[in-house]
């Protein structure tokens, strides 16, 4: 009990007790982002942002700050967080969707690469059309909300020798709103993938709709997402793991705690399998089989909803 | 007092011996004859009590039986999916509709046809068929079903080994034999057949069992028209009768050994 007052004191609206783990982990989480600013106007919809309530309208700019201090380390945190599994995830999710265009008489395929960053699932679906469909022509464009990442991803594509500039570039990079993507045409994409970045969308709802309009009629959306680990004895192991050793590694090797002790409330935020495969048939697309595949237990899924 | 119906109902196997006149008080909605195949609310054509999940929306329909069309010529692969989909006027992409990628095909295949034997119970051919003989039996009635279904893959026979090498694949095994046992059941049920009891299982099993082996078998049948594997299923169908009969008797057999120990060890003085 005296653990939510010192919540309270701090200047937590809501907080949600997940086990005996959850709440004692807030007294240093939240000093970073509780930026001094009033809370909106009471009447306006309000979001969570990790386990904290926050305003609809301020949650944009949160994410944009723990993505900003986070882009530098990007990789090297994900790949000491997951032990290196993120990789076999992201490869197994493009070897899946299979980029390129397979026969002669087919177009090239436009991807759309949603809260791309840093590039990861870019690269590899370039990689993936190129030696595995011998297809050069199919072009991905990395769109996210943050500069940061984006001129992370950049850097990485002028070392491994992409054009970035230019109408038939391989890789482009968009600053964009996701849920929005006003830059994009409706009906002018194939295959838009967001892998790890639907969690920090605001409006999930909005965000799937945009996605919806964009793609083409045949084109798929796919979504590679932490989710819920179904084993409830291995929940509880990787639940202890994400809010006691991952905040701890964050400090340690990024030097920055609440980004990470955002990341796994926003985790378990999330909706799970299910609820999300409804969401994404609620916007309009057909799922593919039941909806989702799990990876390793549940800790994340690949969800895919095709337009037709 | 337990009636030792289910022995006797074993020992008919494929006869379709049922207990009906027995259990009736327990039916009450009950309202058919033995070989009316229509009309009861225990009987849902086409639609298998035991439904394996896979309905499909009319444009996964499309793409499917478009995808199926090339299945001669390209065989159950993921090139024939690819087809399938263009064919539909879908992208390259649209093929991750699919997550089981050929076997989709296959399952497919399975499920139209298994709803279309339903159909084929109601329809005017069925009725014809039933009255071509003066006695028209329940066994006549599952050998009439298994070539009408088997009749359905001779497009596709010379391709049938792919087809069930996917369906031998571990991750897909589950849903084929759930698959061939709703057959089987689809099937049972078309006959009018109203067990209650093991025998439920015995006749779908043994039935499941005859069907694919019969499959099999066709797809290295070169015999005009089939000839050879409808000889085959008959064989099958009279070794049922027979290990019907024999798993009746390993019953008897089992029994008569339970009450002798039982009463071996009351002779003891055990309070059994």
């Amino acid at each position: 009990m005296s653990i939510r007052c010192a919540g309270r004191r701090l200047g937590l609206k809501h907080i949600q007790p997940r086990g005996s783990i959850g709440p004692r982990l807030f007294s240093s989480s939240i000093s970073r982002f509780q930026d001094g600013k009033p809370a909106a106007a009471a009447e306006e919809r309000t979001t969570h942002f990790g386990f904290q309530n926050v305003a609809e309208s301020l949650k944009e700019s949160k994410v944009r700050d723990v993505f900003n201090s986070v882009a530098k380390n990007y990789d090297t945190m994900n790949d000491a967080m997951s032990f290196g599994i993120h990789r076999l995830w992201k490869d197994q999710f493009v070897q899946q969707l299979n980029p390129g265009k397979k026969s002669i008489f087919s177009e090239p395929m436009t991807i759309l690469d949603l809260a791309g960053g840093t590039g990861d699932i870019a690269f590899r679906m370039l990689d993936h059309a190129r030696t595995v469909n011998g297809d050069p022509e199919t072009r991905v464009k990395v769109v996210d909300i943050n500069e940061e990442m984006l001129r992370e991803g950049m850097k990485r594509a002028h070392s491994l020798g992409y054009r970035t500039e230019g109408e038939d570039a391989p890789i482009s990079f968009l600053v964009q709103n996701g849920e929005t993507l006003e830059a994009i045409p409706d009906n002018s994409i194939d295959l838009l993938t967001i892998a790890f970045g639907i969690r920090n969308f605001t409006d999930k709802e909005k965000a799937l709709a945009t996605a919806y309009r964009v793609l083409k009629k045949g084109g798929v959306f796919a979504c590679l997402e932490f989710s819920k680990v179904n084993n409830f004895v291995l929940d509880q192991i990787y639940q202890r793991y994400s809010f006691s050793v991952i905040p701890m590694m964050g400090q340690l090797i990024a030097g920055d705690r609440d980004s990470y002790q955002y990341l796994v409330e926003s985790i378990v935020k999330f909706p799970s399998q299910k609820d999300f495969a409804r969401m994404i048939q609620d916007a309009g697309f057909q799922l593919a089989g039941k909806g989702w595949q799990d990876l390793t237990f549940g800790v994340a899924a690949i969800h895919t909803g095709v337009k037709l | 007092m337990i009636p030792r119906t289910p022995y006797r109902t074993l020992r008919h196997g494929l006869r379709g011996y049922n207990i009906r006149a027995r259990w009736t008080p327990l039916l009450p909605s009950y309202q058919f004859s033995r070989n009316d195949s229509n009309g009861s609310p225990f009987m849902n054509h086409g639609r298998s009590s035991f439904s394996s999940g896979a309905t499909y929306t009319p444009e996964q329909a499309t793409i499917l039986s478009a995808a199926l069309s090339h299945v001669p010529t390209q065989g159950f692969t993921d090139s024939a999916l690819l087809m399938g989909v263009k064919d539909a006027g879908y992208l390259d992409v649209t093929t991750n509709l699919f997550p089981q990628g050929p076997f989709d095909i296959v399952k497919y295949h399975l499920v139209t046809q298994r709803e279309r034997l339903g159909e084929f119970a109601t329809s005017e051919e069925w009725k014809e068929v039933q009255s071509s003989k003066q006695r028209f039996g329940t066994t006549d009635k599952i050998r009439a079903l298994c070539i009408e279904r088997l009749r359905r893959n001779r497009n596709i026979i010379h391709r049938w080994p792919e087809a069930i090498a996917l369906m031998k694949y571990p991750t897909n095994l589950q849903s084929s034999t759930l698959e061939l046992f709703s057959l089987a059941d689809t099937m049972w049920n078309i006959t009018g057949d109203t067990t209650v009891d093991v025998s439920w299982y015995t006749k779908r099993c043994i039935l499941s069992s005859i069907y694919a082996a019969t499959e099999v078998y066709m797809t290295q049948d070169k015999s005009e028209s089939f000839a050879n594997t409808w000889t085959f299923l008959d064989r099958r169908l009279a070794d049922s009768r027979s290990m019907g009969t024999t798993i009746g008797r390993m019953g008897q057999y089992v029994d008569y050994a339970r009450y002798n120990i039982i009463n071996v060890l009351r002779s003891k003085g055990l309070k059994i």
